[in-house]
């Protein structure tokens, strides 16, 4: 600690966003520093590998630049340099890594790996003074559906996750199949708000006993359904499909996580994810949570998103004990949690 | 006293790290073997500044390879050289591969076409002559290299490439082609730093905002979704 608090720099590229944060205590963000790719890769339908790590090698070093400018610190007033090493893209993730093994090579700094699904997590602790543990989460995005039963810091247990897609990806693919665009989480919400979530009736795919999710048969099952519809020459509103879709998904993410909170016996539940954000979302969780009398926390809609402010928050807890890297460290595609 | 840091990474023949003087080679550090860049390249930097004496402090200029090659290998490369460059405020030089390639044969008057596999039965190459660049840089199949220098009386080939399609070379141009034994055929990190440290001679800036990397190849777009 150099200035009475531990300053972390934390840099996030696993996937589309190239993003550096400076973090003090694991709490206070100086600054979060996010360049989207979404509008690059929205003319490829998704994101495309190649050209999100070549975008992040142009924009990693002006983002970090901005983010120590931002926070009113210099690279000297830093105690510790985090970066995400997976799970995500490994090419995108190895831009990240590298830079961040600079950092803390020139500046004598401990590196901290961190995990991009406890990263999301750690979002939770940036925006609420007191998270207690034990807990569960889910983490909902792009790339993951994931339930974690935590116990401390340094106890996550990865309880179920999807057997296919991702619940964002299921948004993604039916947004596509609709015409509604890239993203599809963003895109369906909006058509969703004028559409009847009844009116265009999904199965329930409900996965039994364990908590893990599957959404491939429900995105499947719209594209049936409205082709379905097409041929018999009944009308459809996209706006119903939309909404009918995302209640479904809602509603088996709402199953599975309360689930996990009685059979851990916990008294809280952390959301976080990109789809997190997603306004149906966090109203059915919020009323759920009222009525069985469960704590629920979720980060504002900037930090559900991929952010490095969430990595440098995850990281503190890692500096506290010591959880540091070699600087021969690799990226991986597909870290498991513990 | 000038000092430079160069760094190859850009093909997955070698990982080669090396520092230069107005003396010459103080130091450097080259080993075979794909795909542990990532791991090893500040074990081979950090060796390299111990053996040399030189303290990071006391570089005057990075140099790297940008390309073309392979696309994450290059990347590797130019975050670390434009990081190091941004911390330590110094200039940062790119140096194309393939003239890092043709580079040690700029002495002798053939003219020189370096070759660095590509995917695809691909190549990269082009034609240098004195260090000059005379045609390219192509990405292309061995045979349509191998078009473009039909009209040469001589051609030396190096680089990795030139040994992998040895046979279709020799097919297509029989006696003009000349292959240097034994061939070289990782780009030197040796041969990176000097140009560096000529670059920095010569007054150039190496801003690190201009670095950028020499794919030759637009992104693969398969992957969506």
């Amino acid at each position: 600690m150099k200035n009475g608090r531990v300053l972390i720099l934390g840099i996030e590229t696993s996937c589309d966003e190239t993003a550096a944060a400076v973090v003090a205590d694991g709490r206070e963000i100086l600054s979060n520093v996010v360049s989207s790719q979404v509008e690059i890769h929205r003319r490829f339908g998704g994101v495309v590998p190649e050209v999100a790590s070549r975008k992040h090698l142009e924009m990693l070093n002006p983002v970090i630049d901005l983010a120590l400018k931002g926070a009113g610190v210099s690279l000297g007033d830093l105690d510790a340099v985090a970066v995400t090493q997976g799970p995500g893209l490994l090419g995108s993730l190895l831009v990240g890594l590298m830079v961040a093994k600079s950092l803390a090579f020139v500046l004598r700094l401990p590196l901290i790996a961190v995990h991009h699904i406890r990263a999301h997590v750690y979002a939770n602790f940036l925006a609420h003074p007191r998270v207690n543990f034990p807990f569960v989460a889910l983490v909902v995005s792009g790339g993951h559906t994931d339930l974690i039963y935590a116990t401390s810091h340094s106890d996550f247990r990865l309880i179920g996750r999807t057997k296919d897609d991702a619940a964002g990806e299921a948004f993604d693919k039916v947004a596509r199949f609709l015409g509604l665009g890239y993203p599809g989480g963003p895109a369906i919400e909006r058509k969703a708000r004028q559409g009847d979530p009844t009116a265009f009736p999904l199965p329930r795919l409900h996965t039994s006993g364990d908590f893990d999710t599957s959404f491939s048969g429900l995105k499947t099952a719209v594209i049936y359904r409205w082709r379905q519809a097409q041929e018999r020459g009944e009308k459809v509103r996209v706006e119903d499909v939309a909404a009918s879709f995302q209640a479904t998904v809602v509603e088996i993410l709402e199953e599975k996580a309360f689930a996990a909170v009685r059979a851990f016996k916990v008294p809280t539940l952390l959301l976080a994810g990109g789809v997190a954000a997603n306004g149906h979302l966090r109203e059915r969780f919020a009323t759920r949570a009222q009525a069985e009398g469960v704590k629920l926390l979720l980060p504002p809609p900037v930090l559900c998103t991929d952010n490095a402010a969430m990595v440098a928050a995850a990281a503190y807890y890692q500096f506290l004990r010591g959880d540091f890297a070699p600087l021969t460290v690799s990226a991986d595609a597909g870290l498991p949690l513990s | 006293m000038r000092l430079v840091l160069g760094i190859e990474t850009s093909t997955a023949q070698a990982l080669g790290v090396a520092v230069v003087g107005e003396e010459g080679l103080l130091a450097e550090a080259t080993a075979r073997g794909e795909k542990r860049h990532a791991e090893y390249l500040f074990s081979f930097i950090e060796w390299v500044l111990k053996s040399a004496e030189v303290k990071l402090e006391e570089l005057s200029g990075i140099a790297v390879s940008i390309g073309p090659g392979s696309f994450t290998g290059i990347r590797l490369g130019v975050a670390v050289a434009k990081t190091l460059a941004q911390v330590l405020s110094l200039p940062v030089f790119g140096v194309p591969t393939l003239e890092v390639l043709a580079l040690p044969w700029s002495a002798q008057p053939l003219p020189v076409c370096p070759l660095v596999p590509s995917r695809r039965q691909e190549v990269f190459a082009a034609l240098y002559r004195r260090g000059e660049l005379l045609k390219g840089p192509w990405a292309a199949s061995p045979a349509e290299v191998a078009a473009e220098l039909r009209s040469l009386d001589s051609v030396l080939l190096t680089g990795a490439g030139a040994g992998l399609y040895a046979s279709v070379f020799r097919e297509l141009l029989g006696e003009r082609v000349v292959f240097p034994v034994p061939l070289p055929d990782s780009p030197s990190a040796q041969v990176i730093a000097f140009r560096g440290l000529e670059l920095l001679r010569q007054g150039a800036r190496g801003d690190l905002f201009e670095l950028s990397p020499l794919y030759l190849r637009p992104p693969a777009i398969s992957g969506g979704g």
